[in-house]
């Protein structure tokens, strides 16, 4: 399995010079650290470089100069999600919200979906700032059950206890057939279900167009979804500035009869993977994948 | 009428698409989870959704606990259970 981190600075070391040097900093000097920091990256991570190039090509359209400035703006954005690990883990509500350009965050259409109570499972991918996304969620009063991949990497171990809260609970998609219990059981208390959709961790998934390449993705939300009768809605949070972000909600999907059949999961799952398409359109540069996506197109 | 048990024997190979096993090849005291059946996170879902439809219960709620799936007998007596508390 591929990690969307997979490249040599993101270990413990790396972590613990970003954690002690840059909250002692005045806040202006953070971006053009972090173009610095960014161009390093750029130039000594030759196969990443690869990777997102090979991944943004089919995304954006661009070639040479101009697909290797967004290339860079990877490695930026990069910078930027390791560096929020000093303030958002601790922010308060009110601080999460200052750092929204429009904090009215999509909030409406979370509690609707919520109004049913039958839980609410939020679609999201390797874009922008996903552990911004889990705070946000936790403002709706409600546990939020972050389903991953739980690592015992040390760099990962760090990451996971700054983001460890009451009501934040990380379910290891490792323990299986358990794990999924407990997500279901989470969705009967009308609680949030969060789960990344852009990365395979089981034999369950579907083949459908993403970007004009046949891409698989899980299904497993969308099983989840039709178990629970909670409606799955795609969101990411992008950002918009150093330490500014805008939340990106999708429409519900609603959940899925299981007389309608595979066709009709498929379905669900597209209508997901279209509002990430539309949303990579414009903000490609925030799609951390340092590992080929497509491994065959990353080669042209 | 036949028992919970044997009810939730042919649910269980349905669910899990097994087709070379008959409802007799499973034992009571099979477990559910980890065991030879090899049940994973989406076979659990399939399994969920097809007991609750049959036996018109909702499995999974506040009082749940994994241990449910110790084995097909503890299963059915969870099922039993709630059948009973449905009809009441």
């Amino acid at each position: 399995m591929t990690r969307w981190y997979e490249h040599r600075f993101h270990n413990i070391t790396a972590q613990r010079i970003i954690f002690a040097i840059i909250p002692r900093l005045p806040r202006f000097l953070h971006p053009p650290i972090a173009v610095v920091t960014a161009l390093i990256f750029y130039l000594m991570l030759k196969r990443e470089r690869r990777a997102v190039a090979g991944n943004l090509r089919p995304v954006s359209g661009k070639r040479g100069l101009a697909l290797q400035w967004k290339v860079y703006w990877v490695f930026y954005s990069f910078c930027d999600l390791m560096v929020s690990y000093c303030y958002v883990p601790q922010s308060t509500h009110a601080e999460l919200l200052a750092m929204l350009v429009d904090p009215e965050r999509g909030a409406a259409k979370i509690e609707q979906a919520l109004a049913a109570g039958n839980g609410l499972i939020v679609w999201t991918a390797h874009v922008g700032n996903w552990e911004f996304a889990s705070r946000l969620l936790e403002m709706h009063g409600r546990p939020v059950n972050v389903a991953r991949v739980v690592e015992d990497k040390p760099a990962e171990i760090l990451l996971r206890n700054l983001m460890a809260s009451d009501r934040l609970k990380i379910v290891d998609l490792k323990a299986g057939a358990p794990a999924t219990l407990e997500l279901l059981l989470a969705l009967r208390r009308n609680e949030i279900v969060a789960m990344q959709g852009d990365r395979v961790y089981q034999r369950h998934s579907a083949e459908v167009s993403f970007f004009l390449q046949p891409t698989s993705f899980p299904l497993g939300p969308f099983f989840l979804s039709q178990v629970s009768g909670a409606p799955v809605m795609p969101g990411f949070v992008i950002r918009q500035g150093w330490l500014r972000y805008h939340a990106m909600m999708g429409e519900p999907i609603p959940p899925v009869a299981a007389a309608d059949g595979d066709a009709a999961l498929q379905g669900a799952l597209c209508q997901a993977v279209h509002f990430l398409e539309k949303t990579l359109t414009t903000h490609y540069d925030q799609w951390m994948n340092f590992f080929e996506f497509w491994p065959v197109a990353s080669r042209d | 009428m036949p028992s919970v048990k044997e009810q939730l024997k042919p649910i269980i190979l349905k669910s899990l698409r097994i087709t070379d096993m008959t409802p007799d090849d499973l034992r009571d005291d099979q477990p559910l989870l980890g065991g030879e059946l090899e049940i994973d996170s989406i076979d659990i879902l399939q399994l969920v959704l097809e007991i609750e439809r049959h036996f018109g219960i909702k499995l999974v709620q506040a009082n749940f606990d994994k241990k449910h799936f110790e084995s097909i007998e503890v299963l059915a007596a969870i099922i039993e259970s709630k059948v009973a508390a449905v009809r009441t």
